[in-house]
């Protein structure tokens, strides 16, 4: 046998490691598994175009570049001629647009980085988001403050369920804010003051059920109203659904 | 043996207490003799034919495991598996795992409560034949999911998907019963070995295998309060492995049963697979132990009782595999379902005849000489009917899976399944697993029971006396 | 350097004169001491007077603890956390949830029978005043080895040896140790 320093050593060790280890894995696993899912995940672009300038400060509609967005589920990366309707005009001689003004010519796409991105087996449609009044921001963040776009929230299936069992909790009623319903460009510093903006609207539509707890075989929960008191509400029929042929198909 | 010993027990057979029987263990060794004999094997020099015996399983397993490697790096479409036949050898392989695995808790635990102590001389050889059969099962249905890196999927824990396991389906059951037979074998194992690795501590002369031996017997004394404890903590453990013996191999054949395919599709399956899997450990056990036996030259420990005993269990489950197949037939023709009746025709009859009546013959009709003593207690012949009951097993589940599978409801897709190299290569690297494991065992661990024996000799135990309570 | 004495050993090669040693031992009023034997002997904790094991209630705890798991989690997951609708199955039933129910009821029952078992017999504990005792070092073979500890109310180092001796053991001797 061992002497009583070793025993002693074994188990006081022994429950330090085991301690520790613990308390490693449960703060690496709930503490930073966003950032694991990519939150923060900011490629270097082609071209230093920044959604600051043109969307925060020069007012452009997200759909003049993403046109086709609120039809599609896809959300496109506009061409360079949309770039170049105004860069022939605009700076036209810029330097920094120099990967612009060759595509053009050349007829070669830029290749931009992609930063969101659901795997393969996930089906996430643009259209039927913004057509349940979701704004843009609500998922990609504060991008007319972005100068260069990173990712803003983890895209993974338990953040996208978060929404969808609970909507109008965790949507940002700002939904003028690009633009997108009202085709009317705000002026960004007077709605971040809006206090309409930041109030989630959970508590203007009161509480619903899930439509997706059925009792056996049939759904008879109430479908909630499409609008309550004029405000659009994101969990209409059809819409936050949690089966999984819903987004898995 | 002293002389006071002798008569103490020749006083005790003639009180009827200790009935005078063949003895279980030959020679009247004493006590020190039942150490030094076990521990001699750990002690012996380890030799150039184990060395050359470990060198051929361990390339086997190797060979699989590079089959298993090919499998992960290009996926299960390098198996045979297509349309319609999705389950091949991978589920065939685990379930005729599986099943070798249920003779050591058998042994250990079932025998254990009904007082069998011929148990004692096979039963640790036989828990740890369970714990790496358990082992190549696991291997086979962590390679059949595809993705095994991905395993933890199959079990409930927080994830960034906020999805649980589907608990209404039997392959979630599957994960639970095989697991949980894998930790309590292990378990039950490693607290039957703890007295004897502070055995060995004790006698082994070279240091470093004292310190190893010295860790992992925990420091047990051999106090008479931590035995009392440990016999309780082992009869508890040996009476809750004998539920989950039988209910293991019946989850597993939930994985058919729940289903609705014609022939998977019967309430017969769970006791049928029970059977069939302590058929098939018991015949693996034989098959083992034989060779151990010679090897290690053990005949004082394990008889030819023990084999006697054995031979009569696979006699049994034997039979009882051999009703379960006929019941098969006549429920399907009594069904009256078309299907049903289809599938038995066609198992009998269709392209796979051949596997069915291999089966059969292996199962069914070799065990049929056990009814004669004298071919219960011939070593050849029980080494060659425990290899026939083997590969009678394997073909039994290769049987259920693809004579279900290979004729869907779609004659327009009927096929025919075939392994490719990488299913056989791992099929092979199973057995290199198992095998090297087990080699491993024989030479560093007590291959019997030590206390257990000890405990077993004629006059180790005191005579009944009157102890007043205090 | 002074030395300490630990306790007392004692060897006994036949199983009846230990039994009937520990007999008196318990009669005699000793309390910290301990007969070891290299297997289970019969009637041998009766003899010493050792108190009923309450490691079954370990296993009891182990068997609710696991049940209740069992049913809190395929209760909580399927029918609280998320209802999944699949084949028109209930989204908690006691029929589906009885394979795991059992088996995390054994799983229980084991892990806490063995924690229990390590718990009350002190393991591991890779150390042992006796240790390097010869005669101690017997116990794992084929002999059974008393030893009544020097913290025992009746213990003294002449008086107990002396009993040892008239009960019957070989090779008693008193184990010391080196004070640091």
């Amino acid at each position: 046998m061992f002497s009583r320093r070793f025993d002693m050593g074994v188990k006081v060790g022994g429950a330090v490691v085991g301690a520790v280890a613990a308390i490693v894995f449960l703060v690496g696993y709930f503490g930073v598994r966003n950032s694991v899912a990519d939150v923060g995940y900011r490629p270097d672009q082609p071209v230093p175009f920044s959604h600051k300038l043109h969307t925060g400060e020069l007012q452009i509609q997200c759909q003049y570049c993403h046109a086709g967005v609120e039809a599609s589920a896809h959300s496109p990366v506009p061409t360079t001629q949309t770039c170049m309707n105004c860069h022939t005009a605009v700076k036209a001689e810029s330097p920094k647009l120099k990967v612009v003004r060759d595509s053009y010519e050349s007829g070669q796409p830029i290749e931009w980085a992609r930063i969101h991105k659901v795997p393969d087996y996930v089906h996430f449609n643009h259209s039927r988001h913004i057509r349940a009044q979701i704004d843009c921001k609500s998922c990609h963040g504060p991008i007319e403050e972005m100068g260069v776009v990173s990712q803003f929230k983890p895209l993974t299936m338990g953040w996208c369920l978060d929404c969808h069992r609970n909507p109008e909790a965790l949507i940002v009623g700002a939904r003028p804010i690009s633009g997108v319903f009202t085709g009317k460009l705000h002026a960004v510093k007077d709605l971040l003051d809006s206090s309409y903006i930041f109030t989630p609207i959970a508590a203007q539509v009161g509480k619903s059920t899930p439509i997706t707890v059925p009792q056996f075989g049939s759904y008879d929960t109430d479908i909630p109203p499409l609008t309550v008191a004029g405000i659009p509400h994101p969990k209409k029929a059809g819409i936050g659904p949690e089966n999984c042929s819903t987004c898995h198909y | 043996m002293t002389v006071v010993q002798e008569q103490e027990r020749l006083q005790a057979s003639l009180l009827g207490e200790e009935p005078v029987r063949e003895g279980l263990v030959l020679g009247n060794p004493s006590v020190r003799d039942v150490t030094a004999r076990i521990a001699s094997i750990v002690e012996s020099k380890i030799t150039l034919k184990y060395l050359a015996t470990l060198a051929v399983t361990g390339g086997m397993a190797a060979w699989g495991l590079f089959a298993l490697y090919y499998t992960f790096t290009v996926g299960i479409g390098a198996w045979g598996l297509n349309n319609p036949v999705g389950w091949g050898w991978d589920i065939t392989n685990f379930v005729f795992w599986i099943g070798i695995g249920h003779a050591g808790t058998l042994i250990s635990a079932i025998l254990f409560l009904f007082h069998q102590k011929w148990r004692t001389a096979i039963n640790r050889s036989a828990e740890a034949m369970t714990i790496f059969a358990v082992i190549c099962a696991l291997t086979m249905v962590l390679s059949h999911t595809g993705r095994p890196w991905l395993f933890y999927w199959l079990l409930p824990y927080p994830n960034q998907m906020q999805m649980w396991v589907n608990f209404r389906s039997p392959l979630a059951w599957d994960v639970f019963a095989v697991n949980t037979y894998f930790t309590v074998s292990a378990l039950f194992w490693f607290v039957g070995l703890i007295p004897d690795l502070a055995t060995l501590r004790n006698y082994v002369k070279s240091d470093i295998a004292k310190k190893v031996y010295g860790v992992l017997s925990l420091g047990w004394t051999g106090s008479t309060r931590h035995w009392h404890h440990y016999e309780i903590g082992y009869m508890i453990l040996a009476g809750i492995s004998t539920p989950l013996v039988l209910s293991v191999h019946s989850v597993v054949s939930f994985d058919f049963t729940v289903g609705i395919l014609p022939g998977w599709h019967t309430t017969i399956f769970p006791p049928y697979f029970v059977a069939g899997a302590i058929f098939s450990g018991f015949a693996m056990v034989m098959t083992l132990l034989i060779i151990t036996r010679e090897v290690l030259d053990l005949k004082q420990f394990i008889t030819l009782k023990h084999f006697d005993n054995m031979n009569k269990i696979i006699l049994a489950t034997g039979m009882m595999v051999g009703y379960a197949y006929a019941m098969e037939m006549f429920i399907a023709w009594y069904s009256g379902s078309d299907w049903e009746r289809w599938v038995f025709i066609n198992r009998a009859m269709g392209d796979y005849a051949w596997a069915y009546w291999t089966m059969v013959v292996c199962n069914v009709v070799s065990p049929q000489v056990y009814w004669f003593k004298k071919a219960r207690r011939s070593i050849p012949l029980m080494f060659v009917i425990s290899i026939f009951v083997n590969i009678g097993m394997w073909f039994e589940r290769f049987t259920i899976i693809s004579t279900t599978l290979h004729h869907d409801f779609l004659p327009a897709s009927w096929g025919y399944y075939s392994p490719t190299w990488v299913e056989i290569s791992i099929l092979i690297g199973t057995f290199g697993i198992f095998l090297s494991l087990f080699l491993l065992f024989a030479k560093f661990v007590p291959v019997i029971a030590i206390a257990e024996i000890k405990s077993i000799l004629p006059g180790s135990q005191p005579k009944h006396h009157h102890t007043p309570h205090s | 350097m002074s030395t300490t004495p630990v306790g007392v050993i004692g060897e006994f090669t036949e199983v009846n004169a230990a039994v009937a040693a520990a007999e008196k031992l318990r009669d005699a009023g000793y309390r910290s001491w301990d007969i070891h034997t290299p297997y289970p002997v019969h009637g041998l904790d009766k003899a010493m007077g050792v108190k009923r094991s309450i490691l079954s209630y370990f296993s009891f705890a182990g068997l609710v603890g696991g049940l209740s798991t069992a049913v809190g989690l395929q209760y909580w997951t399927g029918a609280v956390d998320y209802k999944l609708n699949i084949g028109g199955k209930g989204f908690f039933d006691w029929q589906f949830s009885v394979p795991i129910d059992f088996e995390l009821s054994i799983l229980g029952t084991a892990l806490l029978t063995v924690a229990g078992l390590f718990h009350l017999c002190r393991l591991p504990t890779w150390y042992n005043r006796y240790q390097d005792d010869e005669s101690f070092k017997k116990a794992t073979d084929d002999t059974f080895v008393v030893t009544i500890d020097s913290e025992d109310d009746r213990f003294s180092a002449d008086g107990t040896q002396t009993m040892l001796r008239q009960l019957g053991a070989a090779n008693v001797h008193l184990v010391t140790a080196t004070a640091e």
